[in-house]
């Protein structure tokens, strides 16, 4: 044994042991330290996205506002994008297999949207077809059709933002709901008031309600079919909750005193409502399908401007008691009101995110007025808009923007602002005075 | 001899002229020509004027129309964000109080507002505490409960619609209505 | 009766003696007044001589008349006189007068020289002055230059000691070389290692701050990235820099965008710094992200 290893080794070891030793090396070589690195922070930006002018191939003429500039429009307004300008477009694919996506990276963009617009199969409509590109790892995200009838091409377009804006945040979009409002647009005689629902940039207005005498305080159903809102027609404050597409409506409230501020509750169930009929404005609970109410607040400040939070087991509202008005808090089902803004000497008329994580309030300062969010988990506030006589916020139902009534000189007009305070847009509107924003809830 | 010429010419006019003087005619006041027209009357003006701080008898319901009655004052402004009744319109208060305490049949409305600061529906109770308070007074001031009503169009009913203090304080109003006087 | 009578006889007769004498100053009152000028009194304007008419005889009119002539002689003589001495007067005043524009001439002449001469003076004291001036600027910048020639001179000379002194140095120097040469070498060589392999370190450091700033700086991050953000994007690269695989690795907790935007701040450079890193090129790098929101 030993003879036969004493000769292998001084033949073979010389011959082996080399390349023995080079393989260890080697094996030694390429279990390397994993090198760490800490990125912090980075830059606070809007997701650069282009959207590439989607090609008309159906019949007939294209609109005058165009599909693209729509979703360009939406996903600007959201705060969440930048959207590049065509005129930076070096290249127009209309398919993916025309993308360079080399070009596109080195314009600057991460996200990339084609599209064309073709008729319906049938002819009554049109479809939209379009994908959604991860520029730097070329994935396919989104490649969909949009079926839209005649005229609904603006929808169409406010869905296709719906899907880009959910397939990146999760969250659903806000673009192709509706938003309702007041104008008051001067006449001979004094004021006519009107009630309209639009689609939420705006456009597409319908009246509902027509009257020579003021309505405030609009407030969508949970399945935005129908809306309640308040009436001086017949001389007091006075609340009606009306069916949008039929126009059928129902008083609900009317009597001595003040018959205001009425909130649907996001369950369907309940409608909350301001009374002062026991001497002092109280919020009440009234139950939709009996019709029984149940007095919420017991107090002799003034309690109004209810608001549900998402899971309809509290409401905020506006109360007095402290001095001047702060947002309160208190159980639906009943109980001890505790007060929840704790920045600013006014704070009013409370409208709660989707997300429960915030509440958006008018904050006075003097004779001042600004959107503020009040952030429910930090207990902080930060101002989103400049004023100085804005109100009325409302949040949109992805808690990503917030409608409120501004003034122009002396004119009332509306608009948009992110919840972040990054993109503020008045929105176009018909003319008269406008004011009272409620943003419906997403009507699928 | 000249002289003696001119002493008595001098003599003789001066005679004539003291004669002159008994002579003159008397000078009359010009008399007016135009004749006596009887004016048009406008309203019925009795005997005896009304008196301005007569709020309780039965002709007092004239004095709504009277500008130096404080019946015919029938706005109540107020400051900022406040519902208290400021002094100088006590009075006021007082007087229409009285007129209703003593007219049975008098059915006042109090319409009460708000500037347009502040969110809407916080203002409608803003208005309706500036209306109470006055209802307050005025039931104290003699009214009963039953002639009173209290109604708020906090801001959606202002006098004018421009943004400054200038027509802020137009719109911090109660107007004492009368449905019924 | 009598009383009585006389007493009014009395009145009577006072009443008729009043009236008497009234009358008879009335008329007087008349006359005078009648008969005065009312005109002004005016004394009678002289003409001519008044010539008293008086009666003379013959011889003492001649007289008279030889006196008058004399008479009128001497007023002709003093007439004469009279005009004479205003003719001198006058010749005298005329003379006073030329006298005085000469004077006042000679005055302004004098007056005129004065000043030229003052002028004059002023101008040769500035000249003087001037002069003075620079000759003291000739000699300042005499001295300078001699100054400054001495300072050269002094240079040469220093140049000159100083290349002597080097010259010696160089030489000893070179001796002192040569003699340490072996030791020297010997040092150096141990130095020359010890350096590459530290310098190998900070290279490394520089490579990971290199990638580290720019991945930083691409990283776009999203408005929806919450506060509280961890996540870590392991990639693998080729040399040149080129990512081919970008992966989360292990938990993250961002959405869908936020994720996205971690491997962009990878892929948006193109690729990874590598020119003057080769030396320490890594293949696989963990990047940790990590956002606490805005203090």
């Amino acid at each position: 044994m030993t003879i036969l290893v004493h000769r292998i080794n001084s033949a073979a070891l010389r011959v082996f042991l080399p390349v023995l030793m080079a393989f260890a090396f080697a094996f030694t070589g390429s279990v390397q330290a994993k090198l760490e690195i800490e990125i912090i922070k980075g830059n606070a930006s809007a997701l650069p996205i282009a959207v590439v002018p989607f090609q008309w191939k159906a019949s007939g003429y294209p609109p005058i506002t165009t599909v693209t500039e729509v979703i360009d429009q939406d996903l600007y307004r959201s705060g969440l994008f930048k959207p590049m300008d065509e005129s930076d477009m070096a290249d127009r694919p209309v398919e993916a297999e025309d993308i360079r996506f080399g070009t596109w990276r080195l314009l600057k963009t991460d996200y990339l949207v084609i599209g064309s617009i073709r008729d319906a199969v049938g002819g009554n409509g049109y479809e939209i077809v379009y994908q959604l590109f991860d520029v730097h790892t070329q994935e396919q995200l989104l490649s969909q059709i949009t079926t839209v009838g005649l005229g609904d091409l603006r929808f169409g377009a406010h869905r296709v933002a719906d899907a880009i804006y959910e397939k990146l945040t999760g969250v659903s979009g806000a673009f192709s709901t509706r938003i309702a409002y007041v104008s008051a647009t001067p006449t001979e005689q004094g004021y006519h008031y009107e009630l309209v629902v639009a689609d939420a940039d705006g456009f597409n207005p319908q009246s509902i309600v027509g009257s020579p005498e003021p309505l405030l305080s609009p407030s969508w159903s949970s399945n935005g079919e129908q809306l309640a809102y308040v009436s001086f027609e017949n001389g007091n404050s006075e609340i009606y909750v009306q069916t949008i597409a039929t126009g059928a409506r129902q008083l609900v409230s009317s009597g001595k005193g003040i018959n205001g501020a009425p909130a649907f509750s996001p369950s369907g169930r309940y409608m909350a409502l301001t009374l002062s009929k026991s001497g002092n404005p109280e919020i009440y609970i009234r139950d939709l399908a009996t019709g029984s109410q149940r007095q919420l607040t017991h107090h002799w400040a003034i309690d109004t401007e209810a608001a549900w939070s998402p899971d309809s087991s509290m409401i905020y509202f506006t109360s007095d008691r402290g001095g001047r008005p702060q947002i309160y808090r208190v159980a639906a089902s009943g109980g001890k009101a505790e007060r929840v803004t704790l920045d600013g000497d006014y704070n009013a008329r409370a409208t709660v995110a989707a997300n429960g994580r915030s509440i958006a309030v008018a904050q006075g300062k003097g004779s001042e007025y600004r959107i503020g969010i009040w952030d429910l988990e930090n207990q902080r506030m930060r101002i989103l808009t400049p004023g100085v006589l804005d109100e009325s916020p409302s949040f949109a139902p992805n808690s990503s923007m917030i409608l409120y009534a501004t003034k122009e000189g002396d004119r009332g007009v509306l608009s948009a602002v992110s919840a972040d305070g990054n993109v503020r847009q008045r929105l176009i509107l018909s003319e008269g005075d406008v004011r009272e924003p409620a943003w419906s809830p997403v009507i699928r | 001899m000249k002289i003696a010429l001119r002493l008595l010419l001098a003599l003789l006019v001066t005679v004539a002229l003291a004669a002159c003087k008994t002579t003159e005619p008397v000078q009359d006041t010009p008399e007016d020509t135009t004749p006596d027209t009887v004016a048009p009357v406008d309203e019925v003006v009795t005997a005896p004027a009304l008196d301005p701080r007569d709020y309780t008898s039965a002709q007092s319901v004239e004095n709504f129309d009277n500008p130096e009655s404080l019946l015919s004052k029938r706005v109540i402004y107020f400051d900022f964000d406040q519902s208290d009744v400021k002094a100088e319109y006590r009075g006021i208060i007082t007087a229409h109080a009285a007129y209703a305490a003593s007219h049975s049949s008098a059915r006042i409305t109090l319409e009460s507002h708000a500037d347009e600061r502040g969110t809407r529906e916080y203002n409608l109770g803003l208005g309706e505490r500036r209306g109470n308070a006055i209802s307050g007074l005025v039931s104290a001031g003699g009214a009963s409960g039953s002639q009173l009503d209290v109604v708020t169009y906090g801001e959606e009913r202002p006098v004018c619609r421009v943004s400054a203090e200038d027509c802020w304080w137009q719109n911090r109003r109660v107007e004492i209505v009368y449905t019924a006087r | 009766m009598g009383q009585a009578s006389r007493i009014t006889h009395a009145g009577d007769i006072a009443q008729a003696f009043g009236l008497a004498i009234g009358v008879h100053v009335l008329a007087g009152l008349l006359i005078v007044f009648s008969t005065m000028e009312w005109e002004p009194f005016r004394p009678p304007s002289l003409e001519g001589l008044t010539i008293e008419a008086v009666i003379v005889d013959m011889e003492a009119m001649r007289s008279a008349q030889q006196e008058a002539e004399l008479a009128a002689l001497r007023k002709l003589q003093a007439e004469r006189r009279q005009r004479d001495l205003d003719a001198q007067l006058e010749r005298e005043r005329q003379e006073a007068e030329d006298a005085e524009k000469r004077r006042q001439r000679e005055l302004s002449e004098q007056k005129r020289q004065e000043d030229l001469r003052l002028q004059q003076l002023r101008q040769r004291q500035l000249r003087n002055r001037e002069e003075r001036i620079k000759r003291q600027e000739d000699e300042l910048a005499d001295i300078r230059r001699q100054r400054e020639a001495a300072a050269r001179q002094r240079r040469i000379e220093e140049d000159r000691l100083k290349q002597l002194e080097a010259m010696r140095e160089h030489d000893a120097a070179l001796k002192r070389q040569a003699d340490a040469q072996a030791t020297l070498q010997r040092q150096l060589d141990q130095e020359t290692r010890e350096f590459r392999a530290g310098q190998m370190a900070t290279l490394g450091q520089q490579y990971a701050i290199a990638i580290q700033a720019q991945v930083t700086n691409n990283w776009l991050r999203p408005p929806t990235a919450r506060a509280g953000l961890r996540c870590t994007l392991r990639i693998v690269q080729i040399p040149g820099g080129e990512v081919i695989s970008a992966n989360i690795a292990g938990s993250c907790n961002g959405d869908e965008a936020t994720r996205r935007s971690l491997v962009a701040a990878v892929e948006r450079a193109g690729s990874l710094p590598y020119r003057g890193f080769e030396d320490v090129f890594e293949r696989q790098i963990d990047f940790n992200f990590r956002y606490d929101g805005d203090q």
